[in-house]
């Protein structure tokens, strides 16, 4: 069954890219952010079962969205898509409580792991 | 129908976006100008005129001192309605100044900069009206270019590792069958994707730098710099 989710991105090209590969799984978005101040603010509004979370961003960034998020909401699944080194940032994207951290350019192995989620 | 916090909607069917309000606005704020300022002229105009209808009244019946002090009076309301309209043109120019002229400077400079590879250059985009939304549109094209150039540099850096990789395996001795224009053919085609990387490289990135191979923030980089 879809899940309702809610895409963090600052590029439309990219949030627009993410939205097809999740409608084509039959899952729904409700919600679209740009930054992690409104997407802190949607995540509250909407209450979406999962975030794709961007963590560079100009405003708040995808880190500081997602404490804040899961500061509210321990159960908040959030995965990160960035295009940043994952070596680097998947271990932090772990302490703060993300259940994934995947690379944009592999973009559709996101639908893998929400199935696993 | 998607939700987003930037006063637009999406349509569900096309993707489009739209704003919901807010266009019009720096046509309102023109038309506010233009009619304050012939309000204004208008309003001093008139009180000009009904203190020279007094005037011949005035002139018949009294006597030259007063004659002298209607047009002193008269003198003096002239230079309060010039002083009045100067004000009211300085307030509509002080305003245009504020509103349009100071940020399409920045915006100017910005762009320019942008232009020159600078995609961390921002176009302040906090008005409400046409300037403002020419802003986000502009930052909007810089985010989404930024995107596909982080994209090109991942997907190019993969490619050549994978040719290194085949490069390796086909060393001489390793496999007879290999035709020596293959490996021309990879080295080729490595040296067109480390040309497009060097083009990615010649970019400033907003927040994002490429140290050696790795795409960090420009906070990490900056870390194993120091």
């Amino acid at each position: 069954m879809g899940k309702t989710i809610l895409i963090v991105d600052d590029s439309s090209i990219m949030r627009k890219m993410i939205k097809e590969t999740l409608k084509s799984a039959g899952h729904d978005v409700i919600g679209e952010a740009k930054n992690g101040s409104d997407a802190v603010a949607l995540y509250k509004s909407l209450d979406p079962e999962l975030v794709t979370m961007d963590i560079t961003m100009r405003g708040m960034d995808g880190f500081e969205a997602a404490r804040q998020i899961l500061s509210d909401d321990r159960e908040a699944c959030i995965i990160f898509l960035s295009n940043l080194d994952e070596a680097q940032y998947s271990q932090e994207a772990k302490q703060i409580g993300a259940k994934g951290y995947l690379n944009k350019h592999r973009s559709k192995e996101i639908l893998t792991l929400i199935e696993q989620l | 129908m998607t939700q987003t916090l930037d006063n637009t909607k999406t349509d569900p069917k096309t993707g489009s976006r739209e704003r919901s309000g807010g266009i019009g606005h720096l046509k309102h704020q023109f038309l506010w100008c233009f009619l304050s300022i012939t309000l204004i002229t208008i309003g001093v105009s008139i009180a000009l005129l009904i203190e020279l209808g007094n005037g011949p009244r005035l002139a018949g019946t009294v006597d030259p001192g007063n004659s002298a002090a209607f047009l002193a009076a008269l003198r003096w309301r002239i230079v309060l309605g010039a002083a009045l309209i100067v004000v009211a043109v300085g307030g509509v120019f002080l305003f245009l100044h504020a509103r349009i002229a100071r940020p399409m400077e920045k915006m100017a400079v910005a762009a320019g900069r942008m232009a020159e590879g600078c995609l961390g250059a921002t176009i302040p985009d906090h008005l409400s009206n046409e300037i403002g939304q020419i802003g986000a549109s502009v930052n909007g094209l810089a985010v989404n270019f930024q995107e596909v150039l982080i994209l090109v540099w991942n997907q190019t850096e993969e490619a050549i590792t994978k040719i290194r990789r085949i490069i390796r395996q086909m060393k001489p001795g390793c496999d007879e069958h290999v035709s020596p224009d293959i490996m021309v053919n990879l080295k080729s085609a490595r040296q067109d994707l480390e040309t497009m990387q060097m083009m990615v490289r010649s970019f400033d990135l907003y927040d994002v730098a490429i140290n050696d191979s790795d795409v960090l923030t420009a906070k990490s980089t900056a870390d194993t710099i120091n």
